[in-house]
């Protein structure tokens, strides 16, 4: 009885988070102008909108620059970061940690406006620059979480072996550390895109009328008056959140079966 | 230092400068403007140094009168002028338009301006405003992290509650604080028997169920609320249902209430609820439960005294989060709320680039990160292993 | 007032099968005798782990019944049977001190205060535990939060205690140790006791009775002597300790015994018939241990050869040679090192020989 309700309960829940995103394809499909279901009949309308628009597909592109070169910086940062982490006990090393994790902690909007006005100083506030910058700092964190993840799980003395067999250092990286670690290099770098993709309120802040991305195009539409071209632009989103997903599972299951190998046989050595 | 630590901060510091230029100096730089004051001294040097030898009590000397012209006239052109008149304005309603009104009216005056500037503009024939100027000329100010807790300094020098027409941030922060809870709170009721029921699956049916929680989980939190934005709307399918099934006889105003922000902020937030709570409870297994049993617990206490002590860290690290995030939100209840139902990430995107005070800013953004670390460290100190269950 | 020796658990035609086709256990019939210690033993997925899961409740039988001093025990929940299971990580509940942890089935039966603290102390004396009962279980070494799950299957004065390879996580030293005292424990106590292990030498030592489990059935039961000297079929033979195997065909029989000769075509050799017995003509396995070839001639052993030393490993207390006798085949021989009255040398030639009656002979 008890069994019964909780799984009633929980597929309540998750009907509950997954129903508002299922809305919107049908709504982005539908030949009328007012939001509401069941929609009078389908048409791309406002898909053809959204790509015929100056100002969506300007947005989408920055979107796509900023998040592209968020993942490269925030990939590079993060992973050599990692890995000098994970290297030593260095002095220091708490303080430096707990100082790298802080924009995972500083309520977003803290940031966002502390940016906003440093950045202006400077002249890296409403350009796009500016926004790599704040999107890097905030997305780097999580590389360096997934790489020493990784990095935890990877055996010092295949490292060691390398350099035992005559291979310098920063090759003995490329060649054995990398290969292994990649899974947490790669979904770390994939969540460095989405999160620069996804953001906004940093967006709000920093990015001028012209340089607008794909959700602070979205927030403006919201505010000034709601046209069905924003459901087409917000199922995009889903799409490419969906791919992004899809991606990061899969290197996530990749990593799960190499170690789930590796277990499997020290487990038959012993 | 070892050859290997030396590696290590070398590898680190490129990251480390990044985040020290880019985020913790910004931060700072932003925190100091909470008491930082300059604008008075900077627009009117000459009456702040006179001013400074005055002692307060009654009217300032002809000398300040006549400093208080040539200063105005000098600096009527530049920025500091409008800063200082905003800056003025932020302690005492009214002493912007009395400024902006004797700067208009400087060509009319003439000496003794302790005489023709009172005759001008009566506002300076009290010693209310010459207090204010001498106050602001120190260049530390309390007042916005006041202001920021409802209170204020009297010009001369007491600190009294604020109006109560004005009196906004102990109710903005209780109302950031309560919504905050009770979003972690739900998060919590609708989380807990999921994150159970997803571990009781097999793991075909279970990697389907996580599945639903990463989706929305790797969907922008905007386009989330713009779901939340359309489905609330009076014209909206949720209304549409609701008439259409003869609930209601007419639609019902969701969006732009507290109920609408408690659902989207829901929404958004029960995924970082979900996932640590599920990974803690997987990593339970049957075992403690089992053993339990074998020793005559029935299942309810099975439950009561071994599982759910057993999942607590689960619920402390999703809820710390979910509380954190929600404590910061700004985008879903400036999209779906009224303005009663704003947080304090409202007034802070207010003050930065509608009514632009970067000292309120400032003084907000401060006092928020002070209940954030407050939490944080109670959350600590609650359960001991918190930073490895999140970052399991 | 029960008896030693009356049955206390009927396994009767139980099985147990996940997925409706496999059956993990299979048409079990098992007696536990009041007080004994019986130990289940078997090589991973032999289904001796799942019979404890079902006599513990965490499993329902597929089929059958499982009776419980003559009252079916299948619809009794876990909770309300009343043994006492020590797992095989322990499971202490890690939120818990070690006298929580032993006060908790104690709390359970709604014993009084005075009373629980009165038998977590004395429990906790008898595993010599005492003063650890403030610690947390996560600040004990693996041996203390052994005993720590012993004492707490022991607290509530079970019916029974099961055990699921409770040694397993120990190192030799503190394993062998740990036998022993369960020993005493069992035999202090009077409780019977249900063990699990893939350990044969655990099993030789602890048990009243053993049974051999592999795919689902009992291969043999009985008492350690009798499992290890007179193994019923081949299986019990290698799982139980080492096995020199030799492959041929019985071509006579007489004064009890059979005679076989191998497939490299020597002179025949004697050997018991096991249970299940190769008729004549028939191909048939022989094993003998290596404990059990001496080195020399001896009067009165039935089988006597000749053969090459191949090669020689020092064990310490003893030696293992490795022979190659013309017409029989290789042979292992453990010989201990006080015994030995010469060096050996691979090239060697030695005489070797074995009585019939450690020969046994299987039917293929």
């Amino acid at each position: 009885m008890t069994r019964v309700f909780v799984a009633i309960f929980a597929w309540a829940v998750l009907f509950f988070l997954v129903a508002p995103l299922a809305v919107i394809f049908p709504l982005s499909f539908s030949s009328g102008e007012i939001l509401t279901l069941p929609v009078p009949g389908y048409s791309l309308q406002w898909y053809e909108d959204f790509f015929l628009s100056e100002r969506w597909l300007d947005a989408t592109k920055n979107s796509f620059v900023v998040g592209f070169a968020t993942m490269v910086f925030a990939t590079l940062l993060g992973t050599t970061a990692a890995y000098g982490i994970n290297l030593s006990n260095f002095r220091g090393k708490t303080v430096v940690l707990a100082t790298l994790s802080l924009p995972m902690v500083v309520p977003l909007i803290v940031t966002a406006a502390s940016m906003y006005l440093a950045f202006s100083v400077v002249g890296l506030a409403n350009s796009l620059w500016g926004l790599i910058v704040a999107h890097t700092i905030v997305a780097t964190p999580y590389v360096v979480i997934t790489v020493l993840a990784s990095l935890k799980t990877f055996d010092a003395n295949l490292m060691r072996g390398a350099l035992s067999l005559g291979a310098p250092p920063v090759t003995a990286f490329r060649e054995v550390v990398l290969p292994l670690i990649m899974p947490g290099v790669a979904a770390g770098a994939i969540f460095a895109f989405a999160t620069s993709f996804d953001e906004l309120v940093i967006a709000i802040f920093i990015t001028s009328p012209g340089e607008f991305t794909l959700p602070r195009q979205m927030f403006a539409g919201l505010r000034e008056f709601l046209s069905p071209t924003i459901t087409a632009a917000a199922v995009i989103m889903i799409v490419l959140s969906f791919i992004l997903l899809f991606i990061s599972e899969a290197i996530r299951r990749r990593g799960e079966r190499l170690v789930a190998a590796r277990a499997d046989k020290t487990g038959s050595d012993q | 230092m070892s050859k290997k630590s030396r590696i290590s901060w070398l590898l680190v510091a490129p990251l480390l400068a990044l985040v020290l230029l880019g985020f913790i100096l910004p931060i700072g730089y932003t925190l100091v403007k909470a008491v930082e004051n300059p604008e008075v001294t900077a627009a009117l040097p000459r009456t702040v140094t006179v001013l400074d030898r005055w002692d307060g009590e009654g009217m300032p000397p002809e000398e300040a009168f006549a400093a208080l012209v040539t200063d105005i006239e000098e600096g009527q052109r530049g920025r500091e002028f409008g800063s200082m008149t905003r800056r003025l304005n932020f302690e005492l309603n009214g002493a912007r338009s009395t400024l902006m009104q004797t700067r208009r009216s400087l060509d009319e005056l003439s000496a003794p301006y302790s005489e023709s500037l009172p005759a001008a503009i009566p506002e300076w024939g009290e010693p209310q405003l010459w207090q204010l100027i001498r106050t602001n000329s120190n260049p530390v100010t309390a007042s916005f992290l006041l202001r920021a807790l409802d209170l204020q300094i009297t010009p001369d020098g007491r600190i009294e509650a604020v109006p109560e027409e004005r009196a906004i941030f102990i109710d903005l922060f209780q109302r950031t604080f309560w919504i905050s809870i009770l979003v972690t709170l739900i998060c919590i009721l609708l989380a807990y028997p999921t994150a159970y029921y997803i571990t009781t699956l097999s793991n075909r049916a279970a990697s389907i169920a996580i599945l639903l929680v990463l989706v929305p989980f790797w969907t922008s939190i905007l386009v989330r609320t713009t779901a939340w934005f359309i489905l609330l709307q009076r014209e909206g399918p949720i209304n549409a249902g609701l008439l259409g099934l003869n609930i209601v006889d007419e639609p019902l105003q969701m969006i732009f209430t507290r109920f609408a922000v408690y659902v989207a902020m829901v929404h958004v937030l029960l995924p970082f609820q979900i996932l640590p709570l599920y990974s803690v409870m997987k990593r339970q297994g049957t075992d403690m439960l089992r053993a339990a049993a074998s020793l005559g617990a029935p299942p309810w206490r099975q439950f009561l005294l071994v599982y759910l002590p057993l999942t607590m860290p689960g619920v402390a690290a999703g809820a710390v989060i979910v509380f954190m995030l929600s404590v910061g939100f700004y985008v879903t209840p400036a999209l779906v709320g009224g303005l009663q139902d704003q947080m304090v990430s409202y007034y802070i995107a207010f003050f930065t680039n509608q009514s632009i005070n970067f000292g309120m800013v400032a003084a907000l953004s401060l006092l928020l990160l002070f209940f954030t670390g407050l939490l944080i460290v109670i959350a600590r100190k609650l359960v001991p292993n918190l930073d490895t269950t999140i970052k399991a | 007032m029960t008896h030693m020796n009356d049955p206390l658990v009927v396994f009767e035609n139980v099985d147990k099968s996940y997925d409706g086709g496999t059956k993990v256990v299979d048409d079990l019939n098992l007696t536990i005798a009041e007080g004994e210690f019986l130990t289940l033993l078997g090589p991973s997925g032999s289904g001796k782990t799942t019979t404890l899961m079902m006599l513990a409740g965490f499993e329902a039988p597929s089929r059958g019944t499982i009776w419980f001093r003559g009252a079916p025990l299948n619809k009794v929940p876990t909770y309300k049977r009343d043994f006492g299971i020590v797992f095989q990580n322990y499971a202490l509940f890690p939120h818990m001190s070690v006298a929580e942890n032993l006060a908790f089935p104690l709390r359970m039966r709604r014993e009084s205060r005075s009373m629980i603290e009165e038998r977590v102390n004395e429990t906790l004396d008898m595993v010599k535990l005492g003063p650890l009962k403030d610690r947390m279980p996560g600040q004990l070494s693996g041996g203390q939060q052994q005993r720590v799950a012993l004492a707490r299957a022991l607290v509530f004065k079970p019916k029974m205690v099961l055990m699921d390879e409770p040694l397993g996580a120990l190192d030799k030293q503190l394993r062998e140790h740990m036998q022993l005292e369960i020993k005493h424990l069992h035999e202090g106590l009077g409780i019977t006791m249900l063990y699990v292990t893939h350990d044969q030498s655990e099993a030789l030592t602890m048990s009243n009775r053993i049974a051999v489990f592999d795919h689902g059935r009992i291969q043999q039961i009985g008492a350690p002597r009798e499992v290890y000297a007179k193994p019923a079929s081949t299986f019990v033979a290698s799982f139980m300790g080492e096995n020199n195997r030799l492959d041929g065909r019985v071509h006579a029989e007489g004064d009890g015994h059979v005679h076989v000769r191998t497939c490299a075509g020597g002179p025949a050799l004697r050997a018991m018939p096991a249970a299940d017995r190769p008729a004549e003509g028939q191909d048939t396995v022989l094993m003998v241990r290596p404990e059990c070839v001496q080195l020399g001639a001896r009067e009165g052993a039935e089988n006597s050869f000749e053969g090459r030393v191949t090669d020689v490993v020092y064990h310490g207390d003893h030696l293992r040679l490795c022979l190659e006798v013309a017409g029989v085949g290789p042979l292992v021989v453990r010989h201990l090192v006080a015994e030995a009255e010469a060096e050996y040398q691979p090239g060697d030639t030695v005489q070797v020989c074995w009585q019939a009656r450690h020969m046994h002979a299987f039917r293929c």
